[in-house]
């Protein structure tokens, strides 16, 4: 069994069924620097073009989380769990549009857990 | 210190201007590289001039720095606060949500400065708050590598007494916008736009009207006879 680098919650499932039930398959992209702000950012699968420079981390409630592979490098020994709120947020992220915002919190992983890591795909 | 003067007071007051960020500041300064041998002392004065802050409601001229812009903004912010603690940051000052006791649900952070290295997250993402992380350098080769080293490239500044250095160090931090002993100055008509992930092209210079212009090439002929090829 691996360790995974992402995980999910109840209350960010509940409004990923909600999410899915409207758009069909959904994906994650963890946006990086500037406006968009270091947020998880939902997607509908195949809306948002997956570079070849991005990895995928894991996948939680069936959606694929995804990041570009240099900031990766900053995430190596991270647990992300995608988590849920209520509140508007200001994004591009499909949740918005219900009135909740997706998080990610951050955990650092023990030396024990990131020798047995789940291996990234890319 | 070796020069206590009026522009180590300036570069103090330079350092301190991170603490005005609200939530989003394009080029806000996020880092702090501080030579070796005078950070002590100056990290001193620094943390001196920011314990003088005054926080609370803007529309009172007595504040100096209001809330986050958005819940959205002081939850992400006290997130990466912790990520900065559980990567081993030290906290120099604040480090939490500051409790306004006429908005006491307001969204407001204490300006923090984190003591770290340039790997940790909290000095490679942005975090668009109060908060600053400083790290320190032996020497000019590994400032520049410090500096360098980042996904992103926007805006820096330079603050030296050694007009060498200047040159030297505005033309080797690959960003867009170099401020030299000086910090967040937006004068009209500056080129503004970013290195690496930072951005392609730039704006608000005269060269940016190409933009928002049509190349058209209008061909004439003024002979009105056939060219007389049949």
């Amino acid at each position: 069994m691996y360790v995974e680098r992402v995980s999910v919650t109840d209350s960010a499932k509940k409004v990923l069924d909600k999410l899915k039930r409207a758009h069909g398959e959904l994906i994650f992209h963890q946006s990086g620097g500037c406006c968009d702000g270091s947020v998880p950012m939902c997607f509908k699968k195949d809306e948002f073009l997956i570079g070849s420079n991005d990895v995928c981390l894991g996948e939680i409630h069936g959606c694929k989380f995804y990041m570009s592979s240099d900031q990766f490098e900053y995430y190596k020994n991270m647990h992300l769990t995608l988590d849920a709120t209520e509140g508007r947020g200001s994004g591009f992220s499909l949740e918005i549009s219900i009135g909740f915002r997706f998080i990610t919190v951050s955990r650092v992983l023990t030396d024990a857990e990131v020798k047995n890591l789940r291996p990234i795909e890319t | 210190m070796a020069n206590d003067d009026e522009f180590l007071d300036k570069a103090v007051e330079g350092l301190v201007l991170f603490a005005f960020n609200q939530g989003e500041v394009c080029t806000c300064p996020s880092r702090a590289l501080i030579q070796e041998d005078i950070y002590d002392e100056f990290m001193k004065r620094c943390l001196e001039r920011l314990k003088a802050i005054k926080i609370g409601d803007p529309l009172d001229p007595e504040n100096m720095i209001g809330a986050q812009v958005s819940q959205e903004q002081f939850e992400k912010i006290i997130n990466y606060i912790d990520i900065g603690r559980q990567e081993g940051a030290e906290v120099l000052i604040g480090g939490k949500a500051y409790k306004s006791s006429k908005y006491p649900d307001g969204f407001y952070i204490q300006p923090t400065v984190f003591k770290g290295n340039n790997k940790m997250r909290i000095f490679q993402e942005e975090i668009f708050g109060p908060v600053l992380s400083v790290t320190t350098f032996k020497d000019e080769k590994e400032a520049m590598e410090i500096a360098n080293d980042t996904l992103y490239g926007l805006g820096a500044g330079v603050w030296t007494r050694d007009v060498h250095q200047m040159q030297k160090f505005s033309r080797g931090i690959q960003a867009g916008r170099i401020w030299c002993n000086c910090y967040h100055a937006y004068p009209a008509h500056a080129s503004f736009g970013g290195y690496k992930k930072s951005g392609i092209g730039r704006e608000t210079h005269k060269m940016m009207l190409e933009h928002y212009r049509n190349t058209k090439n209008i061909l004439v002929s003024y002979d009105k006879n056939p060219m007389g090829l049949f």
